[in-house]
């Protein structure tokens, strides 16, 4: 999705159809182009965007009908199965492309695919299926509507997970202004810069690190490495979400902010909250509230967040570092949940360093294949190897150090702050910085891409 | 005043977009979209190929790029490091290591003639300067890898060490800046230690005129990272102050053969790749050089792209060398015994830098 083809050539011609096309036909557009990408990508993923789409519409429909009958739980049971059905069966991870049945020791049936999207149109599916049947809003008889919110594209890469009441109005009226455009231009360029220039940099530094046998792996450069896959988990994601943000703003379409300086967060519930916040959203509005809903007490509390946490997890991909990521994090939230009284007396930066050390702690698993070597890898940060600093260390700091000034700075808020509040409050110098600041963007932005340097990392969005 | 910095904000992002996507289309003809759907076999591959490859500016934006980074305290680019003045490839950890496969292979062909046959694994600039490196790049370093391989050869098999003597010789300029070779400085260090074993008498430089041939070369790992403040490299040939003793040189690929009178071919250096000046580089499966020197041994190198600048001092011992490149053997579906005839010859030199030899897979054609 990333590449000179998408800036230089997708960007423009896209955006002049939009802005030229009638009211009736920009929803067709994004249609045509969401398809066209799918295809790009590997043709097979138009078979999860028909059925996502024509699922989600026909259940909408059905569902609004009978939601007073019995048959509509059957119906929205039904459109929930067939939705989690294609997401297990087409959504993988990015790293190995294992999916379900890779997972649990069985032959991919599709072999090969980086399928785009399909982590977010089952979601969106499921989400107006449901959302019905609670009666939040009536279905859309407009086949056209629900399609372009299902498979909305600019969100393919990695969310934001959007609600269709919330986009609505603005995908039957969008109005595309020189404010929204600039402001699109300008995330969509943050967004890039993030990818290519701050995440491609930290998984290269992750991946000198891990590289290092782990026998031989000095404490510091553990944690360095560490620290670097925890930028770059953050910055991909992030990077996307801008990305998104900025096409759909573009179009005129506002979509709601994905991260909120996770990496500041208190505790493992309040970073749920802050990271990805839409995946986070959903999961709560859609499994837990659905498990709690039928039941009371503390196993029906465990229940929903446990499949909460599963589903969230599966949304990173199919793998099993997903799988004991997920439950080492669930221990996490169980430990905080246990400890809430004495951890709510800690002074807040107090609270703060303790949820960065722990999350970097079981951040390995997410970051190994196999759980044996994070367990390995978190013995190095402990000083396994008996090595504190070497000159491997010293290289690796001394390489990156900037890039990881950069990062603390972004994602402890230091930098948004400055920006917000200094320098695009004041009117007359946004004038002149914001035209200069997106064309320095996006002259470094090509830079990188002509490069090709950051091609072998393009699509590790998903783990 | 909002409003207006928005209109030019995406009145200039616009604009450039488009300038950039029309001259990509139009007034950039650095390769065709047939040439590169050819190449890449499909349109979705031959399309990005096509988009990257007639982007305008090209260079200036890598050499931007590599700034920038180097400016941050980058050294990587891929593969390549830059270190103190030159580029460096590096192999890095997790490349295929084929050394113990292809030694076997060599081997096997030992087994095939009763022809003296000598080993020389050449050293690449990652191994001569391997300290201006970080250590965490290999498990083992090109020296150990070497002598790994040399302990696998068949007895009847002589090593030749070129790591000493290009070691040693590592503050003179043994190794191109910008370009994975040896210079022919470093080949001349190579052979005075190979002559020892070859039972030949070394010809010292006095006996050379030397030449530049081109001294603006930037070679390959350029292309990757184009660092500001990097010099350019200097092609130097040796040319015999006295007659040159070749006589003609015969190079085949398949039909098509070209003949020269010469090892040095000057109209490579009007390519980008100027090192091609020693034989051609590696574009044909076989080259016979014949001498004038009667009565003299013959040789036959199994080449890899460190051979070409070595050969030019051979020549003053040989009636006769044939290189052989099992590499485009291999591409052309040929087998060593099918081009050449191993007893023809008094010596066999099986020449390859460390890093080709550990990673290639074209060694079965030697069998």
């Amino acid at each position: 999705m990333i590449g000179l083809g998408f800036l230089y050539f997708f960007l423009p011609v896209f955006t002049a159809l939009y802005l030229v096309s009638p009211k009736q036909i920009k929803s067709r557009l994004v249609l045509l182009s969401g398809a066209g990408l799918i295809c790009y990508a590997d043709p097979v993923g138009l078979i999860l965007m028909g059925v996502c789409i024509l699922s989600g519409y026909l259940f909408g429909v059905f569902i609004h009908n009978f939601r007073e009958k019995p048959a509509g739980r059957v119906l929205v049971g039904l459109s929930i199965a067939v939705n989690f059905a294609a997401f297990l069966l087409f959504h993988r991870t990015a790293y190995d492309g294992s999916d379900l049945l890779t997972v649990i020791g069985k032959q991919s049936i599709l072999k090969n695919t980086a399928l785009v999207g399909a982590s977010l149109m089952p979601f969106h599916s499921i989400a107006y299926c449901v959302d019905v049947y609670r009666k939040k809003y009536v279905c859309d008889h407009k086949f056209i509507r629900v399609a372009e919110y299902i498979a909305f594209f600019p969100c393919f890469a990695a969310g934001p997970i959007l609600r269709f009441d919330r986009v609505r109005r603005e995908m039957e009226e969008p109005k595309v202004s020189a404010e929204k455009s600039a402001a699109g231009i300008r995330m969509l360029m943050l967004g890039l810069f993030m990818k290519l220039f701050i995440s491609n940099t930290m998984y290269e530094l992750w991946n000198d690190v891990r590289d290092i046998p782990v026998r031989s792996l000095p404490a510091l450069s553990a944690w360095i490495g560490i620290l670097a896959f925890a930028f770059f988990v953050f910055f991909e994601l992030s990077a996307f979400s801008y990305m998104a943000s900025g096409l759909a703003s573009l179009m005129g379409i506002r979509v709601p902010r994905n991260f909120r300086e996770p990496y500041r967060a208190t505790g493992f519930f309040d970073f749920c909250r802050r990271f990805n916040c839409t995946v986070y959203r959903w999961c709560v509005d859609y499994i837990y509230r659905s498990i709690k809903r039928s039941g009371e007490g503390l196993f029906c509390d465990l229940l929903a967040v446990t499949i909460s946490l599963i589903v969230a997890m599966l949304w990173y991909g199919f793998s099993l570092r997903t799988v004991v990521f997920g439950a080492a994090f669930m221990l996490m939230l169980c430990l905080e949940k246990i400890l809430k009284k004495p951890l709510n007396k800690l002074p807040t930066p107090v609270k703060r360093l303790l949820f960065l050390f722990l999350l970097m702690v079981i951040l390995p698993f997410l970051a190994f294949s196999s759980p044996m070597e994070a367990v390995q890898y978190i013995a190095a940060m402990f000083g396994g190897s008996n090595v504190a600093v070497d000159t491997t260390s010293e290289y690796l700091f001394g390489t990156y150090f900037l890039f990881v000034v950069i990062c603390l700075l972004i994602s402890s808020g230091v930098s948004g702050y400055i920006f917000k509040k200094k320098v695009f409050s004041n009117e007359y110098l946004q004038t002149v910085i914001q035209p200069v600041w997106v064309i320095a963007l996006l002259i470094f932005c090509t830079a990188i891409l002509v490069s090709g340097d950051s091609g072998s990392y393009m699509y590790i969005y998903m783990f | 005043m909002k409003k207006f910095s928005d209109i030019i904000t995406v009145a200039a992002f616009f604009t450039i977009l488009i300038m950039f996507a029309v001259s990509t289309l139009f007034f950039q003809k650095t390769v065709s979209f047939s040439q590169t759907k050819e190449r890449e076999g499909n349109v979705k591959e031959a399309a990005s190929e096509y988009v990257d490859r007639n982007f305008p500016m090209n260079k200036n934006w890598r050499s931007l790029y590599t700034n920038v980074m180097v400016f941050t305290g980058r050294s990587r680019f891929g593969d390549t490091y830059y270190t103190n003045g030159r580029l460096i490839k590096h192999l890095g950890r997790k490349h295929k290591d084929n050394t113990i496969e292809n030694v076997a292979y060599v081997n096997e062909m030992a087994a095939n003639t009763d022809s003296q046959i000598f080993m020389m694994l050449a050293p690449t600039a990652a191994g001569v300067y391997s300290a201006d490196l970080p250590d965490f790049l290999s498990e083992k370093s090109q020296r150990e890898t070497i002598n790994d391989a040399y302990m696998q050869l068949d007895k009847r098999i002589a090593s030749i060490d070129a790591f000493y003597p290009l070691y040693s010789a590592r503050d003179e300029y043994v190794f191109y800046r910008t370009e994975n070779l040896w210079t022919s400085f470093g080949a001349y260090y190579a052979y005075t230690e190979s002559t020892r074993q070859l039972g030949l008498q070394t010809v010292t430089l006095e006996n050379y005129d030397q030449e530049y041939a081109a001294s603006d070369f930037y070679g390959s790992l350029y292309d990757t990272a184009m660092v500001g403040g990097i010099k350019s490299d200097r092609i130097n040939i040796f040319r015999s102050k006295y007659q040159s003793p070749v006589k003609k040189v015969e190079m085949f690929n398949g039909d098509e053969t070209k003949e020269a009178e010469s090892v040095y071919f000057r109209s490579a250096l009007k390519n980008n790749k100027k090192t091609d000046i020693f034989l051609l580089g590696d574009r044909y499966v076989k080259t016979d050089i014949y001498t004038d020197i009667e009565n003299a041994p013959k040789l036959l190198i199994i080449k890899g792209s460190f051979a070409n600048t070595i050969v030019p001092f051979y020549t003053a011992h040989y009636s006769k060398i044939t290189m052989v490149d099992p590499k485009k053997l291999s591409e052309s579906g040929l087998t060593l015994s099918e081009t050449v005839d191993l007893d023809e010859y008094d010596q066999i030199l099986v020449l390859f830098d460390i890093d080709s030899f550990s990673q290639a897979g074209y060694f079965k054609s030697l069998t």
